[in-house]
């Protein structure tokens, strides 16, 4: 099984964590992409990359539980850092 | 005298008419086969599937009554996938046997229930902290209004490399020296929290920090291991680096582990303390390798590697259990991570496979 989720990697900055089988979360290095695997199928994110749509956030740190997931990493517009945090 | 040929061909007749329509013994029954549940998700079961005596008759695999597997000279001990499962619903697994067409010696069933599906819906908040020149490495959550993060946070008033959210607003601070990099966080509960520069740890205790030097005037170790951290609990901790360092830490004392690489292990991560994996980098020549420590090995195991492109995958050696979790891909997110990595160096769109390392015998 396979999902093409089409967003473009930026080698070595890619992470993935998840909170157990059926809560995991894939993100891209750069441009703000995310998936969830929820035990059955993957589905991108889109409202992440909805707050980036310059695509300049690059991936560095992520961490998931079951309420909250969270990316750190920096912008490559301003080069400030920056954290994303999703909950549910 | 007469009567002997009579009884001679009469035995004779007897003994061919017996060869061919005596009631003869019953096959021996063979060994019923074992079913056992290896991992599960909302949507597959992946079952471990054991036939004592292989060669003695076939096995067939059901799900209640509905057929999963069947073969005609079953493996010794094989790995079956059940897939396209509903979430959230309990299964019941069993094998039989197979002789001259006929179904006997039954398994044990084993019941299973699927796990639910967990929310693909996240409310998002962005945070931006520093001006230019900050970014942040590593992230833990201890609860939605208790998260840290490390990096380097430029600001007018000077640098930082510590900032915690604590429901209202992010607190910045400083660990250690000016200049001191953070790399990795992991974070049990407010009061035990573990960061690492690139070599050595510092713990909060809720009072304080502590450095902990990995030198042999400091705690003893003489290893450079602070690019990953992980540990499924306060008293058995990861710590990884350059070199392919290792240390374990027991809640006492700090150890160096073999690691069988001289590579730079970047991360780690894991499920369990049998179930630790890392990702190790090598710059010549260029490649990453994923390695897996199931705790019962007194070394890690390299369990794929890949160049850009193509995915060269390893073949494991180990016991069965090892290549089991192997193929199961532990919790799946390590299946993603391998065939990221594995696509990832052109910059190209690319799948998110949850993929097997190798195809299950039987799967």
């Amino acid at each position: 099984m396979s999902s093409d989720l089409g967003w473009p990697v930026r080698r070595g900055a890619e992470r993935i964590r998840g909170a157990g089988p059926n809560d995991v979360v894939v993100v891209s290095g750069t441009g703000s992409h995310a998936a969830h695997w929820n035990g059955a199928t993957w589905v991108a994110l889109p409202g992440l990359a909805a707050l980036d749509p310059g695509a300049t956030f690059f991936t560095m740190g992520l961490a998931v539980t079951p309420e909250t997931v969270a990316l750190a990493g920096l912008s490559d517009a301003t080069g400030q850092a920056i954290i994303y945090r999703g909950t549910r | 005298m007469k009567r002997q040929p009579k009884l001679f061909i009469f035995s004779i007749v007897f003994v061919i008419w017996c060869l061919q329509s005596c009631p003869t013994a019953p096959d021996s029954i063979p060994e019923p086969g074992t079913v056992s549940i290896v991992y599960t998700n909302a949507a597959e079961v992946w079952l471990r599937v054991q036939a004592p005596d292989s060669t003695a008759a076939g096995l067939r695999v059901y799900r209640g009554e509905h057929l999963v597997a069947d073969y005609a000279t079953p493996p010794a001990d094989t790995v079956v996938i059940d897939t396209g499962l509903t979430p959230r619903t309990t299964y019941i697994y069993s094998t039989m046997r197979v002789q001259s067409g006929a179904e006997t010696a039954a398994s044990e069933p084993v019941p299973v229930t699927t796990l639910p599906t967990t929310s693909h819906h996240f409310t998002w908040t962005v945070d931006t902290l520093g001006t230019a020149g900050s970014y942040l490495r590593d992230v833990a959550i201890v609860d939605e209004d208790d998260i840290w993060a490390v990096g380097n946070i430029e600001t007018d008033s000077g640098r930082y490399n510590l900032a915690k959210w604590n429901g209202q607003r992010w607190l910045i601070e400083q660990i250690g020296p000016v200049g001191n990099n953070l790399y990795g966080i992991l974070a049990f509960t407010p009061n035990d929290v573990w960061v690492t520069n690139f070599c050595s740890p510092y713990h909060w205790d809720g009072r304080e920090w502590t450095y902990f030097r990995f030198s042999s005037a400091g705690v003893g170790v003489d290893a450079c291991a602070g690019s990953g951290i992980w540990g499924p609990n306060p008293m058995d901790i990861y710590f990884a680096g350059d070199k392919g360092n290792i240390v374990h830490y027991d809640g006492n004392t700090f150890k160096q582990m073999a690691s069988e690489t001289t590579d730079w292990i970047i991360d780690l991560f894991g499920t369990g303390p049998t179930d630790v994996w890392a990702v190790t980098y090598a710059e010549y020549p260029h490649s990453n390798t994923v390695r897996h420590w199931n705790g019962k090995l007194d070394r890690t195991v390299a369990v794929q590697i890949w160049d850009f492109p193509p995915v060269r995958t390893d073949t494991t050696g180990g016991t069965l259990d090892q290549r089991i979790r192997d193929r199961r891909c532990n919790f799946s997110w390590l299946c993603v991570g391998i065939h990221l990595g594995a696509r990832g160096a052109d910059g190209s769109a690319h799948d998110v496979q949850r993929s097997r390392l190798a195809s299950p015998a039987g799967g």
